[in-house]
């Protein structure tokens, strides 16, 4: 893979021309669901999810095994500012390549979420991407991340999010969730094209808010489906092991599954990466930084193949929640 | 990551047509019964072709929107609404002699179908949805003053009298043209109705949506049964492990050759089965996603005992169907389980010639069931 920089300016004024612009969704929105978490404190968090519990934690819903096709590379953002975009080339586009310090700028506003799975199904993990919002303190990730979908349970028990984790460790400490979200379709249906959750999150157990710990990424709602997409993620499944922090560099957009048809919500988006379980809720950035989907479904006879919901008028209505709790 | 929900969707054209009245019986009431068991086999549809756990659900509305009418050139065209899903649907069938014993139904001797999936605005009563450069629907619905009552005559479990479909016609425009010019349409006016689902569902089952009711299934398209294919769930990837029991019934075996090549948005798939000695049926869909709308094409014809055959090891066997397929195919099967499927056998759907249906891409096993 190739790296290739932006100019700080130009990046600049995208991502913020990019969140200035409004959703795209015509129509009324339904208001997300939501729900305020037991989770007491990261201290207790913390005396929960020891390392040995975050090792036995697996995905969500696992998919199939993916063929081991890992390579090195992704260019960390330079301390300037410079973006980290990752030319697309057919060779890079479904290498779910490790990241080489997943505590680095740019990276570490990434991490994994871990969770008890309610009615005895013990203990799950997904990936997650921390936003930039006013409370400084939101997370978005998978609808199926945070409440099964077409179901009034959530995933409400001891819910964190580990950001930069990498081999066992917390760089950043341990957020746990205060109050989970996700869209109103994927709550009253269950519906795929809008399987987006997000949680907020208290301080650390350092005493320290999610953003001043490790920034956030932007978001955009509403753009053209066409863009071109840095994956992360932390995926568990073999060849993988969910040690560390993955992306699959510079994938373009595909087109719609065919069964997004089928369901509520804007046509979802497919793109190359041959993602596997623990990967879901990864955050899907352009132009650097600014988050535009996060990883939902893949087939197990299609391996290479991603497929995440479109940002449209349902996740911001999302994100607004999250980022107005106080 | 969650896992996979099918896709296969587009079977949902070969739904369509069984949940429609049929063509100039448009306004005649048809039982509950009958609806119920159409919209079984449209989810069927749906789910057929693998993976599949997710097929249709029950939109918030819980109105399902249908009209069907002969077009000039014969094709029977179907738009089906339900949620923010719009299927138009295009069909034609040629019937055989009834089945001994049954003065009731006709066998299809040969299906040629295509539905176009797109996301529309719908509402109980419009139907509005952009089919590309193929054409556009923006329809209205005028009840008739008509409707089908939930009735013990119309086969309800609880008869409690209330309306599961107002009759009607649907007004405005309709137009569309298929790939090639394979079929043209211009409607302003077309016989339909408007199913209440939670109606519906209370009257056949019993029992309300919100007491966990769904959509019926079924997964056997067109009565063929593909194993590897309807409901893989499992992470196991890729198909050729039956995921439907079978259970001995001391009728004829069924024995089911499937060939399939699925790619990252799109899908074939090749059937062909046979009960006993009988005669063989083969069937062949393409499904895929091209821009804002998906597309489902379904071939099926009845074929003659010579058409298909096989060894009783099931190591290999060879189809040479009728048209709409052309040429012929062979499944071997080599050391190690390795399997090839090769031979010029192609189809042609509607608004799409010559489709190749053997070759490396696919993957090809051979079953039997009882």
């Amino acid at each position: 893979m190739r790296a290739r920089s932006y100019l700080r300016g130009a990046v600049a004024a995208l991502v913020a021309a990019i969140l200035a612009l409004p959703a795209m969704a015509s129509g009324a929105i339904a208001a997300p669901t939501s729900v305020a978490t037991r989770s007491a404190s990261a201290r207790q968090a913390l005396r929960f999810w020891t390392p040995e519990r975050m090792r036995r934690a697996r995905p969500l819903d696992s998919p199939a095994p993916r063929r081991p096709r890992l390579a090195r590379s992704s260019t960390s953002p330079s301390a300037d500012g410079e973006g980290r975009g990752v030319e697309a080339d057919s060779e890079a586009r479904s290498e779910f390549a490790e990241v080489d310090d997943p505590t680095a700028p740019g990276f570490r506003q990434n991490g994994v979420i871990f969770i008890v799975v309610p009615g005895g199904f013990g203990l799950g993990r997904c990936s997650g991407t921390s936003v930039n919002s006013p409370n400084r303190s939101v997370v978005v990730t998978a609808g199926h991340c945070v409440n099964p979908g077409g179901s009034r349970h959530w995933f409400n028990s001891d819910w964190v999010f580990v950001p930069g984790y990498h081999d066992g460790v917390r760089p950043f400490g341990v957020f746990a969730a205060r109050w989970l979200g996700a869209t109103a379709p994927w709550v009253e249906e269950g519906s795929e094209n809008a399987d987006v959750g997000a949680a907020v999150v208290g301080r650390n157990e350092r005493g320290r808010l999610l953003g001043e710990a490790v920034g956030g990424d932007g978001i955009a709602f509403g753009l053209p489906p066409g863009q071109v997409f840095d994956v992360h993620g932390y995926p568990v499944e073999a060849p993988f092991d969910g040690a560390t922090q993955r992306i699959c560099a510079g994938s373009p957009f595909l087109g719609h599954d065919l069964a997004s048809f089928l369901w509520r919500g804007p046509l979802n988006l497919a793109i190359s990466c041959d993602v596997t379980g623990g990967a879901s809720g990864g955050g899907w950035t352009i132009h650097g930084n600014v988050l535009n989907s996060v990883t939902n479904y893949g087939y197990g006879d299609d391996r290479r193949t991603d497929f995440g919901s479109y940002f449209g008028g349902a996740v911001r209505a999302l994100y607004e929640k999250a980022a107005s709790v106080r | 990551m969650r896992g996979r929900r099918t896709v296969a969707a587009l079977l949902a054209l070969a739904a369509l047509p069984c949940i429609a009245a049929p063509a100039g019986a448009a306004q005649q009431v048809r039982p509950a019964r009958q609806l119920y068991a159409g919209l079984a086999r449209l989810n069927g549809q749906l789910a057929l072709m693998g993976q599949g756990s997710s097929t249709l659900g029950l939109p918030p509305g819980r109105t399902l929107s249908e009209l069907r009418f002969r077009n000039h050139d014969g094709y029977t065209i179907s738009v089906l609404a339900l949620g923010q899903t719009v299927a138009l649907d295009v069909s034609r069938a040629r019937f055989g002699a009834r089945p001994q014993g049954d003065r009731r139904r006709k066998l299809r001797e040969r299906v040629a179908e295509t539905t176009y999936l797109a996301h529309g605005r719908v509402t109980r009563r419009s139907i509005a949805a952009s089919f590309g450069e193929l054409g556009r629907v923006a329809l209205r619905f005028r009840p008739s003053g008509r409707d089908v009552h939930a009735t013990r005559k119309a086969g309800c479990r609880k008869p409690n009298g209330a309306v599961i479909a107002k009759l009607g016609s649907f007004e405005g425009r309709l137009s569309f043209r298929g790939e090639g010019g394979y079929t043209s349409v211009e409607a302003r006016r077309v016989p339909g109705r408007s199913v209440d689902l939670t109606a519906l569902l209370a009257c056949v089952l019993g029992v309300s949506p919100k007491d966990g009711a769904a959509l019926p299934q079924s997964h056997a398209p067109l009565g063929i049964r593909l194993p590897g294919l309807v409901a893989q769930r499992g992470g196991s990837g890729g198909p050729g492990v039956p995921s439907t029991p079978t259970h001995p019934s001391g009728g004829p075996r069924s024995t089911t050759l499937v060939a399939d090549r699925k790619e990252a948005l799109a899908r074939l798939v090749f059937a062909a089965q046979v009960q006993g000695g009988g005669r063989p049926r083969f069937l062949a869909v393409d499904q895929a996603s091209v821009g804002s709308i998906g597309i489902v094409r379904l071939a099926y014809v009845r074929g003659a005992a010579h058409e298909l055959s096989f060894d009783d090891s099931l190591s290999s066997g060879a189809v040479q169907p009728p048209p709409p397929f052309r040429g012929s195919a062979e499944l071997r099967r080599g050391p190690h389980d390795a399997k090839s499927w090769s031979g010029s056998l192609a189809v042609s759907f509607l608004g799409a010639p010559d489709v190749p249906l053997a070759g490396a891409p696919f993957g090809a096993w051979l079953s039997q069931g009882f």
